[in-house]
């Protein structure tokens, strides 16, 4: 009951969407940090607060430890932790986007979770050239919205891979 | 496509596929061990299965291949050119499956250039090397030519008939199903499930009584999903054993041997990933019959035995494992060839071997690269393949005998559990978090004694535990973790559970032991495979993540060699015991000689604190945050020189007592054979272990003392149960659920066995039973054991797939005490225990039912 079901209302665009002369990208958008992010809706599954964590010892900082999520253990990504970004995280039980990818489930924990945005193609813009390493690394690409810039998270990279300072 | 030939294509490129990075360690660093065994497994699988698939471009080229990599695994040093070589057949090998995927055949080519050149480097690299390498290339080639063998002189009809039989009822019932579908019910299910107990508990807590029958109701069906979906994965053996006519047609032409197969058992079901891990070993086993085994014709003559060998290869479902046995009759296994192989490759020193029982020396055939076929044949190879068959085996946790007479022939006998999905493991705490340890790798869990058999010492810096004779190695969790920087303290009273993989054994010190609980085990995703430490999670009954410790990797990280370290282990089952062992547990409780109780009868093993134990109403209690324990002793003494002591926590019905031990001794598996009755109250009887007298306590003694009321109850006594099921499958479903509870189980298959058994005077606290059953139906035994004078008005529950209210409403007008879902383990436990305890009570249960229906 605490977990509200998201609609996945790319769905209901989708079959418009081929039509339309203007491609355009639904976006999730979470905040973390104070900062905007956004994560393709294709690849969130739900969103929900979560309870107990259990810790996998060794295992990198940014992962928090499994999350049992109706049955399944999935894997917690601290997304502040993950793009190295400042503070911590205050809440008891934070909110978290269940993400899939490559066939497994993910749990991004991030501040706040926000409405699914529509930006046009036109929107888009590539990631500058003097952004971090680290933060290009797991961009997608940037939209240019009227309250300011979302860049575009690529989760395949996010959860996969490890992050950059730590590998270097 | 033959459905045998695209799963050893899917199979095949899995394995190619694992095998990609050994390929890529083996080109940068030729003379690693590791990769050339592991690329050579790989190839000599391959070689092993195309060769009844009649794949001979495969065939051959591994054939080539493997004769090259088995030189350079003896050499242990490989040229460039013979790296390379290796890798070009590896990608060959996979354009040959890729067209054999797309056309159902192998698609055509010349691999003349490759094999040449792999025979010349396997030449060349092999000149340093005694041993004949090339003798069966002449034998091979003429297989290879041969498309299709001919058939062997000997006719299997029967065999034959009744397989064709099968395939046809069977592909009229059955659909095929995705296994991620049935593994997206399985998780929906477990989901359910845990809800399901999360509205138990609420309910428990608000008395609704509106609220507590359809909730009964969901409860049963839910615990009735899991189990069907449980059943989904199971499949019949046979599936496994299609093959091995073919398999063995094929071995008896190309050696040149009248074998005759005989399969049994090929409907028993059991997980059907089980089924695609047991294809390579059990292949490899009966080629090894085949190979070693059966003597050519004239031989055997010779030895007076017909001419043609047989290879029985047979199934059978015992309560919680799946044994399959593959016997030949052949000559037996070459006991002093074994020996004299074993003395040479110096895997035992001569006095060790002199004293060793021929099951032990037999166990020798499992060592990586052992094998003592005179002759190297394209069947059985190079002894490599019996070291797999014992790894992935052991892999499932099962495990595999020998018994071999000589002259009359060998069996190999493979007991494995029923399921990998649910396995029963060791939930262990480190620095507060739980962990579970496979049950199948634990021996068992001490307690360090500095005076005792189990003393911790550090060697070299590094722990040790002295357990009896052995000096074993010790990875202590929390620093291996890095849940904890602190040094490993020697301490008396550290808990280590002794684990065994492979060949290793070793201890882990543990903070605590939780709990044995069955696990459903599920992999880490890809995102934490590279986390080292954990071969997957699992998800607890009350909803917790817990991780299951990688025991491969601990013994890694002790630098023990899980396969080539290779050291004979007895396995306590080589002899057919006629009387199941009871596992014991050996204390000492004061002075005299030492003391044991089964372990079954005790929960957990605990060290309180002396200043826990308190004096209360003339009786010693375990104070603990303000939950009180009855403590018993089997002999007083001043508790306050000790600050701790051993307690063996006994729970009688709910009521745990515990009673306080001096010293915990050992864990043992025996047969109980009392020798000398008990001379006092306190003891059942004495017996010798290990030439020790040790006094079978009589826990009912000391249940009186500390528990009189629940005692007086009938709680001291083990209930004794009688099940009737006409269905093995429900049988052992629920012995281990009734036993689990606390009681005594009696599991009969008839009516008329069980009415049997109550006229000769077995004495039964209540009966549960099917009700529908060939024979005589369930509430035609009601009736009879209503009439019957020995079991006159004693509680009978009902078992049926559907306990609706039509039901209920027969299985009470035939004197029945209730009905209870087949399936409903919660409710059938709760409904007996009322039951049982009304009855100790005075309070009849059919008195009661009775007044329900007056009432109705």
């Amino acid at each position: 009951m605490n977990r509200p079901e998201l609609f996945r209302r790319s769905s209901m665009h989708d079959a418009s969407r081929g039509h339309t002369a203007v491609l355009s990208d639904l976006v999730f958008t979470i905040t973390v940090a104070g900062e905007t992010f956004g994560l393709p809706i294709d690849c969130v599954r739900t969103v929900f607060r979560v309870g107990a964590v259990t810790p996998v010892p060794r295992a990198p900082p940014h992962i928090v430890g499994l999350i049992n999520l109706r049955g399944k253990a999935v894997n917690a990504i601290c997304l502040r932790r993950r793009l190295d970004l400042p503070g911590s995280q205050s809440e008891k039980n934070p909110f978290a986007v269940c993400i899939e990818c490559a066939g497994e489930d993910f749990a991004l924990i991030v501040d706040a979770v926000h409405d699914v945005v529509q930006f046009s193609e036109m929107q888009r813009i590539p990631v500058p050239s003097h952004v971090s390493d680290a933060r290009a690394r797991v961009t997608a690409l940037l939209y240019n919205d009227a309250g300011g810039i979302v860049p575009l998270l690529d989760i395949e990279r996010l959860v996969m891979e490890p992050p950059v300072a730590s590998a270097a | 496509m033959d459905e045998v030939l695209s799963e050893f294509i899917a199979e095949t490129n899995e394995q190619i596929e694992a095998a990609a990075s050994q390929l890529v360690a083996f080109e940068r660093e030729p003379s690693n061990f590791e990769s050339i065994a592991s690329i050579y497994r790989l190839i000599h699988t391959i070689k092993g299965t195309c060769g009844f698939l009649d794949l001979t471009r495969l065939a051959y080229l591994t054939h080539a291949a493997e004769t090259l990599i088995s030189r350079i695994r003896d050499e242990g040093v490989a040229a460039p050119e013979a790296v390379s070589l290796i890798l070009s057949t590896v990608d060959r090998v996979q354009t040959i499956l890729n067209g054999l995927e797309k056309t159902g055949a192998e698609p055509e080519g010349d691999d003349t250039a490759l094999i040449e050149a792999l025979e010349g480097q396997a030449i060349s690299a092999g000149e340093a090397v005694p041993e004949a390498v090339l003798a069966p290339m002449p034998e091979m080639a003429e297989a290879a030519i041969d498309p299709m063998p001919l058939p062997p002189a000997t006719p299997r009809p029967a065999a034959k008939e009744q397989t064709t039989k099968q395939v046809h009822t069977r592909e009229a019932a059955t659909i095929r199903v995705a296994v991620n579908t049935i593994e997206r019910i399985m998780r929906l299910v477990s989901e359910l499930v845990l809800t399901r107990n999360q509205l138990i508990e609420i309910a428990r807590s608000n008395e609704n009584e509106s609220f507590a029958i359809p909730l009964q109701r969901l409860s049963a069906v839910t615990t009735d999903l899991q189990d069907g979906v449980m059943q989904v994965r199971m499949q019949p053996i046979e599936k496994l054993f299609t093959s091995l006519p073919r398999l063995v047609r094929d071995l008896s032409v190309e050696l040149d041997k009248q074998i005759e197969l005989i399969v049994e058992g090929s409907d028993t079901e059991f997980d059907r990933q089980l089924v695609e891990v047991l294809r390579t070993p059990l292949v490899h086993i009966v080629r090894n019959c085949a190979d070693h085994g059966i003597e050519n014709a004239r031989d055997r003559q010779a030895a007076g035995k017909s001419a043609s060998g047989r290879i029985r290869v047979s199934a059978t479902h015992e309560a919680s494992h799946i044994t399959i046995e593959i016997a030949d009759d052949g000559r037996g296994l070459d006991l002093e060839r074994i020996q004299r192989k074993a003395l040479t490759q110096g895997l035992v020193t001569p006095a060790e071997l002199a004293a060793m029982p021929a099951e032990e020396v037999y166990r020798f055939i499992f060592a990586p690269g052992f094998s003592t076929a005179r002759q190297v044949t394209q069947v059985s190879g190079r002894g490599i393949g019996m070291d797999i068959v014992r790894q992935t085996v052991e892999s499932i946790g099962g495990s595999i005998t020998i018994a071999s007479t000589p002259g009359l022939g060998a069996a190999f006998k493979l007991k494995l559990p029923l399921t990998l999905a649910i396995a029963p493991a060791l939930l262990v705490t480190a620095a507060g978090q739980r962990f579970a340890l496979p049950q199948h790798t634990v021996i068992e869990a001490v307690t360090s004694r500095s005076n005792g058999v189990s003393r911790l010492r550090l060697a070299q810096g590094a722990p040790i535990i002295h357990l009896r004779d052995q000096v074993l190695p010790i990875v202590d969790l929390k620093r291996h973790l890095g849940l904890s920087e602190e040094p490993f303290a020697l301490d008396d009273d550290r808990l280590v559970v002794i684990l065994r993989t492979g060949a290793a054994t070793f201890g882990v010190a543990v903070d605590s032991v939780a709990d044995v609980q069955e696990i459903v085990v599920k992999p880490l995703g890809a995102s934490l495979a590279k986390v080292p430490g954990f071969a997957g999670n699992t998800i607890l009954g009350d909803g917790t993540v817990v991780l299951i410790l990688d025991v491969a990797g601990l013994a890694a990280s002790l630098g023990l060699a899980t396969s080539s370290n290779f050291r004979a282990v007895a396995q306590p089952d080589l002899v057919e015991l006629t009387k199941e062992p009871t596992r014991l547990i050996l204390f000492r409780a004061g002075p005299g000689v030492q003391k044991a109780l089964p372990l079954s009868q005790v929960s957990r093993i605990e060290n309180i604190d002396t200043k826990e134990i308190e004096l209360a109403g003339g009786m010693r209690v375990l104070n603990r945050g303000g939950s009180i324990m009855p403590l018993a002793s089997c002999w007083d003494t001043d508790y306050a020189s000790q600050p701790k002591w051993p307690v063996l926590i006994i729970g009688v019905g709910g009521e745990p007592m515990g009673l306080i031990v001096s010293e915990i001794v050992d864990i043992v598996d025996e047969r109980i054979d009392i020798e000398i009755a008990g001379s006092n109250e306190t003891v059942i009887g004495s017996m010798v272990f290990n030439g020790q007298v040790t006094e079978i306590v009589d826990l009912a003694y000391y249940m009186k003392q500390a528990r009189p009321d629940a005692f007086e109850r009938g709680h001291a006594r083990k209930f004794n149960i009688l099940l009737v099921d006409d269905k093995q499958f429900f049988r052992d479903l629920l012995v281990p659920v009734i036993s689990a509870a606390g009681y005594d189980v009696t599991a009969v298959e008839s009516g008329s066995e069980a009415l049997r058994l109550v006229n000769l005077g077995v004495e039964f606290d209540a009966a549960i039973t099917d009700i529908d059953m060939p024979d005589m139906n369930g509430y035609a035994l009601a009736g009879a054991l209503r009439g019957n004078k020995r079991f006159g008005a004693r509680t009978i529950i009902a078992i049926d797939a559907y306990a609706g209210p039509a039901v209920i409403a027969a299985v009470r007008a035939a004197g029945m005490h209730d009905v209870v879902g087949k399936f409903d383990r919660i409710q059938l436990i709760a409904k007996l225990r009322d039951a049982l305890e009304a009855n100790a009570f005075g309070n009849s249960a059919i008195e009661r039912s009775a007044s329900v229906e007056k009432a109705a």
